[in-house]
């Protein structure tokens, strides 16, 4: 489905990054896999080998943007182009708890930070070689951002204004070739698992309030998910937010 | 003069010109009107918060923005909203009320040339829902009204080209009519959180 196209991913090293880029990878695509930690996004690049698919590592803080710049170069000097990049990155503190008059500085800017000033930076970074290919950047949202997550206020923000984001770069460069959409998935995570950990009567929780009574897998749940916006069989979505999420929110 | 909120209280943030049509319209109706959190008399029934775009809805093709521009035309708003929504609750916390959040309606729909200024619109509505899951058992309501470019910064007509649709109303003007909605909001029973409103005349009717 993917064969000759390359695909970036921000925050691959683990959960739906690490899935993601697994699954783009066994669909034919070549992957660039970046994440802050270069020996965690290396192993991806071995794991993705071992299974005969290509792959190259870079580190990249994507809030960074001569760090995102160099991963599009890596992309374009391992594989030629570009034809999707995914920003998957998240803050270290997307799983903190604050009510909104609590949120500390600390926490509302690092979020900003890898939320926000990331897909700036990553759009700004991908759009020419995109253009080329008629690619598409993805973003992967959150359902915080659609109904507003009670514990995760700031989360919710930073997904609720990614999801704005999208929607207007769809428009802004729907024109020359390249689409935007997003991705909102409810997927296994080690982050997730730790939040398990604390609150073991929340797997409940979620999985029951998904029609399909789980909760996703990143590699077989989310990633055909990614290969259908990456692949030829979505050329005419754009903007547009896909909940993947076995059901849990239906808009 | 209708006193629809004479003894309520009122802070209406900053907004420009949309901020101060909204405060004349409130007043109008018999409201004590604030425009800063320090001249209110310590605790107020209701807030305003006008997300408004510091750019002027000026376009801004995202592949020519440098980064202080992007942090002035959407980090630094969306911050502001942030500081604005601690602020609301400060002064709602005693008596509880209303938040009431004017956010773009481009932002729900999408328009070229104004990514930074959409990401500071859904982020507002993103935490407004948040924080009305979090302030309802204070009796603290928050909701959003989506407004179109013209009602949020008068005279910038055709600069935003995706809403091409006519409205089906004529475009509610901001002192009288959308201060008239407020007010009823405002003096109902608090039933209504998390939610949003287009004020727009019938012109977006996606949602």
């Amino acid at each position: 489905m993917l064969s000759g196209k390359a695909v970036l991913l921000t925050g691959a090293s683990q959960g739906v990054g690490r899935g993601l880029a697994l699954a783009a990878a066994s669909a034919g695509a070549s992957v660039v896999i970046t994440a802050r930690n270069l020996a965690a996004a290396e192993s991806v690049v071995e794991e993705i080998q071992a299974r005969g698919g290509r792959a190259a590592a870079c580190r990249c803080d994507a809030t960074d943007r001569a760090e995102v710049e160099a991963a599009v170069a890596v992309a374009l000097a391992e594989f030629g182009r570009l034809d999707a990049l995914v920003h998957n990155a998240t803050s270290r503190f997307s799983g903190k708890k604050a009510l909104a008059q609590d949120i500390t500085d600390e926490d509302w800017n690092d979020q900003v930070a890898v939320g926000l000033r990331a897909t700036f930076h990553c759009g700004q970074a991908a759009l020419p070689a995109l253009r080329e290919t008629s690619g598409t950047l993805i973003v992967l949202v959150s359902n915080a951002g659609i109904e507003g997550s009670l514990p995760l206020v700031v989360y919710s923000a930073i997904k609720g204004a990614q999801r704005g984001l999208v929607k207007s770069l769809a428009r802004e460069w729907g024109p020359v070739g390249v689409r935007v959409n997003a991705i909102a998935p409810v997927a296994m995570t080690p982050a997730m698992g730790k939040f398990f950990d604390d609150q073991p009567e929340m797997k409940d929780y979620i999985a029951t309030g998904a029609s399909l009574r789980r909760i996703g897998e990143p590699e077989a749940d989310i990633g055909p998910v990614l290969n259908f916006l990456v692949g030829p069989n979505s050329a005419f979505i754009t903007g547009q937010t896909l909940l993947v999420n076995g059901g849990a929110t239906m808009i | 003069m209708n006193a629809l909120l004479a003894g309520k209280d009122a802070l209406v943030l900053g907004g420009g010109e949309a901020g101060a049509a909204i405060a004349r319209g409130l007043a109008k109706l018999g409201a004590s009107v604030s425009r800063l959190p320090a001249e209110t008399p310590g605790a107020v029934d209701l807030v305003v918060i006008p997300v408004t775009d510091p750019g002027g809805l000026t376009p801004a093709p995202l592949a020519e923005m440098d980064e202080a521009e992007w942090i002035r035309r959407c980090e630094a708003p969306l911050g502001a909203v942030r500081v604005a929504m601690r602020e609301a609750h400060a002064l709602l916390n005693d008596r509880g009320g209303q938040v009431i959040l004017l956010v773009p309606t481009i932002s729900m729909i999408g328009a070229a040339d104004f990514a930074a200024y959409s990401a500071v619109g859904e982020g507002a509505r993103s935490l407004a829902k948040a924080a009305a899951r979090g302030w309802g058992s204070q009796n603290i309501t928050v909701n959003c009204l989506a407004l179109t470019q013209e009602q949020l910064a008068p005279g910038i007509q055709g600069q935003v080209t995706e809403t091409r649709v006519p409205a089906a109303l004529k475009t509610p003007d901001l002192e009288n009519d959308v201060a008239s909605f407020i007010a009823t909001l405002a003096v109902g029973p608090a039933i209504v959180t998390g939610t949003t409103m287009m004020l727009d005349g019938g012109n977006f009717m996606s949602v």
